[in-house]
């Protein structure tokens, strides 16, 4: 059992800790680095120990000033957090040698599941469905065939280091494959500066969505329900929920279950996550597994009551497993919004600062975890994440309107300080998040509108959501109503036709166009409005995102404003 | 209630093994990481100094090597003493070193490609090369003659070892003797340069071989930095003798970082292992009937910025591995050079380098080459007839640089080298003209025995600009000066210069400059299988019947003029 523990990590996942650790008469040894010298978890602990300057890799990720603070202020446990050193297998390996508890898997898995390839190779030997595609850059247009003939089409051609939808070709027949290699690489190269592209399964409407686990030393394992965390923002995530309402009871049960094949053949143990990706149709691929608790973890204890990082700390003692499969039941739905110090505006950078107001919404089922208090400052050396609110409901729909009630109560003011609040409350309005209907590629591909639409939020704060079905509404009994079909397709019939308006809309949003510039001549080209050929390629990469058509020649003379409007016009009026 | 348990400290001795201070940052490093980052500093990327077993294991492949020594010889010469006795010191790095004396020398593979390996340990007297090292060390190149091997030498040195006089001195000529025959034989020697490698070892074998790769963060030179500086009192830059600065300085081919070693080593064993293709190459697309173009389109088209540059066209190769520097002075960014492979076939690729963007250009100097651009070209040819690879030269250039330093380093000469060596090399040499062909910065990548032209290519006398200037007395008149001079495809086929021209995609090659490429790859395939069929006689023969009929001219001997004869010869 442990008695005393320190927390190798900083701001509100150290409280978190530090919190589950008060709760099981555990003493707190806190670590900090010059920048957090007086940080909430400071002050919470029995002991704090400064181990470094503000960057991380003298403070937070040196390990021999963590483990060095741990051996001389007693501890007898670690807990690593997230990020920072909770996934390296050598400070596991080292707290182990320094006779520390490290909670957390033993480092041999840490390893094999921190590896890619190799957690790929051990979870389809343990049944699990991958997704087709390779992990190596794929060099010549014969190689990629031979790689998409393996894997089925379709397949998607992705840039390396591409994101936000661009540098992606999505090939579906395989006569078409040569020519759209040969472009992504080039558009690659022009972009991105990097040509390297991969070759994948292509999944339409892809959702993100994880199984949280959770094993002891004894072999035994339990699934917690999943999070879908479709909204994410290259690769960041923004917005988590649960449970996974446009999965069957029946496939998240499955889900669940080879959730947790997986982690016990590896001999995992501890609090961990198997993330899939599940494609339109509920079939489901092992995309990773991730080592650690995991920021959105209270998604998972708001719906089943089980308190995880408590369950971390006893498991990492040596204690076996109190809960069984069927003691764990979901209840209702639960949404997290990460909060962060970032500026959505200019590229989401960060914006960090003094926290001169720091107003924590409360209320019903309305949790806010932070490491910040009034008065902190945010500090650049570290991520943004200001907190998390997280709210429980018993549906979904209940669980986004109260949502929207506690980010208008939150207020975070300071100077340069920005938050994603606004934004948030923006999904939350989007017909399609309402409707559960947005995949991993939602945010990249609408993330323009959006920020147009939390702008206004911003200025001119809406007191709440609309109410949907009259001014009063009883919450259902029971069960909450699953709607008749599970997966309800966008009413095409609303869409307005293409304009040159929108034409102009987008080249603003995509290559910079300023707004004096627009044209409503339908003759103007891209010269005449001040635009080069790179702009050119921003649109038809968007065009093609948008409405899945491009202009067929890469030539901004070719073509006039009308042209390209006629153009997208004849491909959203056929059926996709 | 609080459960305390009592601070507890492990009781094992200190495992100050299981860390390492980096000498280069000082950072504390866990060791099992550092040797899985192959001891290089994750923090610095400082180069942690090898021995060489590590260095053997890190570059063959897995249990390829067999070690091989020759039987021991007498081992004090002179029967000297210092502070200890010579053998005392060889006892002593024996046991430090676990090895017998400072080269370990054997048989291998890497990549696949089998090799004789002589890697060097700093750990044995400073790697210091006595008479034993020169002896393993040249017995290494005689074996890889003997077995027809190519040879991998490891360097770390810190010159000739004192304890054995003028015996060790003398070791740089055996070495020097045995690298010879080696690529007399036309096998190809790489060695890798090493943190240190100084004095006799540097100024022999180490720096003999075909390619030299320095490893990051290097120092390699004649004489120390401490000597140096004692002795002419300068202050020396901050990178002084470092891998980068003897990159900078023409000295090296290349510079890598240790992961990047092995994988380099085998692609360059690979493309000097097999340099014949499978099958023969298919026909290059039948000849287009030439558009007739006007020539200042052809001359504007030739220096669009976007139109495919040398490194375009090798990037569709099969592989490159780029050679850096001209061994004497510098790097010069106008011409790139190396060894590719195309079409199964291992060629020597030179061509001029213009770059895309702004900022490329600046760096390329705009594709002007200055001496050591050519005297690149020159070694890389030397290269290519020593290995026996036929040689590729793409040609793109406004003209050589016209400047001070340019002239101070023999441009004139450079090039005059470089035509010469080229119009009497024993490999093929194909020449495509790909854009610009600037007066005689461009000549001296053109001598070859076939001259493949693009279609909107020109080669030139001088640039139509120079031409309206002097001739019109005004630049603008440009075009006209392109037209009398008829430049473009056209004109040098039918005047025998060129002996093919490459068609280009409509609109010119930055049309379509994948498609550009491919047809440039096409021809020159097809070309290569034909001239690769002849021997050398038959090809030299032809060279110079080719170079002599230029201009129409070819059976006029000269005759002695007979004053007031033939007043033909006397107007």
């Amino acid at each position: 059992m442990i008695g005393r523990l320190l927390i190798a990590n900083r701001g509100e996942i150290a409280v978190r800790v530090a919190r589950a650790c008060r709760e099981l008469g555990i003493e707190v040894v806190a670590v900090h680095s010059t920048a957090d010298r007086r940080s909430a978890v400071v002050e919470m602990a029995d002991e704090a120990v400064h181990i470094g300057p503000p960057a991380p890799r003298a403070s937070y990720l040196h390990v021999p000033n963590v483990v060095e603070a741990a051996l001389r202020s007693g501890a007898d446990a670690v807990h690593p957090g997230y990020g920072f050193l909770s996934e390296d297998p050598d400070f596991a390996e080292i707290c182990e040698t320094e006779g520390l508890t490290f909670v957390g898997p033993p480092p041999e898995v840490m390893q094999q599941v921190g590896n890619k390839a190799t957690a790929r190779r051990l979870m389809a030997a343990a049944g699990l469905p991958l997704l087709p595609g390779v992990v190596d850059p794929v060099r010549t247009a014969e190689e990629g065939q031979a790689v998409a003939d393996e894997i089925g089409y379709p397949v998607i051609i992705k840039a390396a280091a591409g994101g936000g939808g661009r540098g992606m070709t999505v090939v579906r027949d395989p006569a078409d494959f040569a020519e759209a290699f040969a472009t992504t690489r080039t558009v690659a190269r022009a972009v991105f500066r990097d040509p390297t592209v991969y070759v994948e399964r292509y999944l339409s409407g892809a959702r993100h969505v994880e199984v949280q686990v959770l094993c002891d030393q004894h072999g035994a394992g339990v699934y917690l329900g999943e999070r879908d965390c479709s909204l994410q923002r290259r690769h960041q995530k923004l917005l988590e929920e649960g449970p996974a309402g446009h999965l069957t009871p029946e496939q998240r049960a499955a889900l669940g279950e080879m959730a947790v094949r997986g982690a016990l053949s590896v001999g995992y143990t501890g609090a961990g996550t198997v993330e899939f990706l599940v494609d339109d149709a509920g079939r489901a691929y092992f995309m990773e597994m991730n080592a650690r608790i995991q920021v959105e973890h209270p998604v998972t204890e708001l719906l089943t009551g089980v308190d995880l990082v408590r369950e971390q700390l006893l498991v990492a003692g040596g204690e076996p497993l109190r809960l069984r499969q069927e003691d764990v039941v979901v209840r209702g739905a639960a949404v997290e919004c990460r909060i962060n110090a970032e500026d959505p505006a200019r590229g989401f950078a960060p914006a960090p600062g003094r926290l001169d107001v720091l107003r924590v919404p409360d209320g019903p089922w309305t949790r806010f975890d932070t490491g910040y208090r009034q008065g902190d400052e945010v500090s650049p050396h570290y991520d943004s994440l200001l907190g998390k609110l997280v709210v429980w409901a018993p549906d979904r729909e209940q669980a986004l309107r109260r949502m929207d009630r506690a980010l208008a109560e939150l207020r975070v003011e300071g100077p340069g300080v920005h938050t994603t609040t606004a934004l948030h409350r923006a999904l939350l309005r989007d017909p399609d998040v309402r409707a559960d209907r947005h995949d991993v590629q939602f945010l990249d591909r609408r993330l323009p509108d959006l920020l147009v639409r939390a702008a206004a939020i911003a200025a001119c704060p809406e007191p709440s959501l609309p109410a949907l079905r009259g001014p009063l509404h009883l919450v259902p009994d029971g069960e909450p109503a699953v709607p008749a079909d599970p997966h309800p397709r966008p009413e095409e019939d609303t869409v307005m036709p293409f304009s040159q308006s929108d034409l102009m809309q987008l080249l603003t949003e995509k290559a910079g166009l300023p707004q004096e510039a627009h044209s409503t001549d339908p003759d103007a080209r891209f010269a005449d409005v001040g635009l080069d050929s790179l702009a050119f390629l921003s649109m038809q990469t968007e065009l093609h995102d948008r409405f899945g058509t491009t202009m067929p020649d890469d030539d901004p003379e070719a073509y006039t404003f009308g042209e390209i409007v006629e153009t997208v016009r004849a491909a959203a009026s056929q059926p996709a | 209630m609080t459960a305390t348990t009592p601070a507890r400290r492990p009781d094992a001795a200190p495992r100050a093994a299981d860390w390492v201070s980096c000498p280069g940052c000082g950072w504390l490093l866990y060791r099992k990481r550092l040797e899985r980052n192959l001891s290089v500093c994750p923090e610095c990327d400082h180069h942690l100094r090898l021995g060489a077993r590590a260095r053997i294991e890190l570059l063959a492949d897995a249990g390829s090597f067999t070690e091989r020594a020759c039987p021991p010889g007498p081992a004090d010469p002179l029967a000297f003493s210092d502070l200890r006795d010579y053998p005392d010191r060889l006892a002593e790095a024996a046991v430090r070193s676990g090895e017998t004396e400072a080269v370990v020398t054997g048989t291998a593979r890497i990549g696949g490609t089998a090799v004789v390996l002589a890697a060097m340990d700093f750990g044995f007297l400073g790697g210091s090369m006595g008479v034993e090292v020169g002896r393993r060390v040249s017995a290494a190149a005689d074996l890889a003659v003997e077995q027809r091997l190519p040879l991998v030498t490891v360097c770390a040195s810190g010159g000739a070892r004192m304890q054995e006089g003028v015996l060790s001195l003398f070791q740089m000529a055996r070495a020097g003797q045995a690298y010879a025959r080696l690529r007399e034989a036309g096998l190809l020697s790489v060695c890798v340069l090493t943190d240190p490698t100084y004095g006799g070892v540097s100024a022999s074998f180490a720096t003999l071989a075909t390619v030299l790769v320095a490893e990051r963060g290097a120092h390699v030179g004649f004489a120390g930095p401490r000597v140096v500086q004692e002795t002419i009192r300068a202050e020396l830059p901050g990178d002084f003798q470092t891998a980068e600065f003897l990159l900078a300085h023409g000295l090296v081919d290349r510079v890598e970082g240790r992961a990047e070693l092995r994988p380099l080593l085998g692609r360059l064993l690979r493309l000097h292992a097999r340099p014949e293709p499978d099958a023969p190459a298919p026909a290059a697309a039948p000849a287009p009937v030439l558009r007739e173009a006007d020539p200042w389109d052809v001359v504007q088209r030739a220096r669009v910025a976007e139109r495919p540059t040398t490194l375009d066209h090798l990037a569709g190769f099969d592989d490159f591995v780029e050679l850096h520097g001209d061994r004497t002075h510098a790097d010069d960014a106008a011409v790139v050079g190396g060894v590719a492979s195309l079409g199964g076939r291992t060629v020597v690729v030179i061509g001029h380098e213009k770059g895309h963007t702004v900022r490329e250009r600046v760096t390329r100097n705009f594709g002007m080459p200055h001496p050591e651009g050519y005297r690149k070209a020159m070694r890389l040819m030397a290269h290519a007839e020593a290995a026996g690879l036929p040689v590729v030269t793409l040609v793109d250039t406004p003209g050589a640089h016209p400047g001070p330093e340019a002239e101070e380093r023999g441009q004139s000469h450079a090039i005059a080298e470089t035509i010469m060596r080229s119009s009497r090399l024993r490999v093929p040499v194909v020449a495509v003209l790909t854009g610009e062909g600037g007066s005689g910065g461009a000549l001296a990548l053109c001598t070859s025995d076939s001259l493949l032209v693009s279609e909107n290519a020109y080669l030139s006398v001088i640039s139509p600009e120079g031409c309206a200037a002097i001739l019109w007395r005004t630049a603008s008149a440009a075009p006209a000066a392109a037209r009398a001079m008829r430049l473009g495809a056209g004109h040098l086929l039918a005047s025998g210069i060129a002996t093919a021209v490459v068609p280009e995609p409509p609109g010119g090659a930055h049309a379509d400059p994948a498609e550009a490429t491919r047809l440039v790859r096409e021809a020159l395939a097809a070309e290569l299988d034909q001239l690769c069929r002849l021997d050398v006689g038959t090809l030299l023969a032809r060279r110079a019947a080719r170079l002599s009929r230029i201009g129409g001219e070819d059976a006029r001997p000269l005759r002695v003029v007979a004053p007031g004869g033939d007043g033909r010869a006397a107007r």
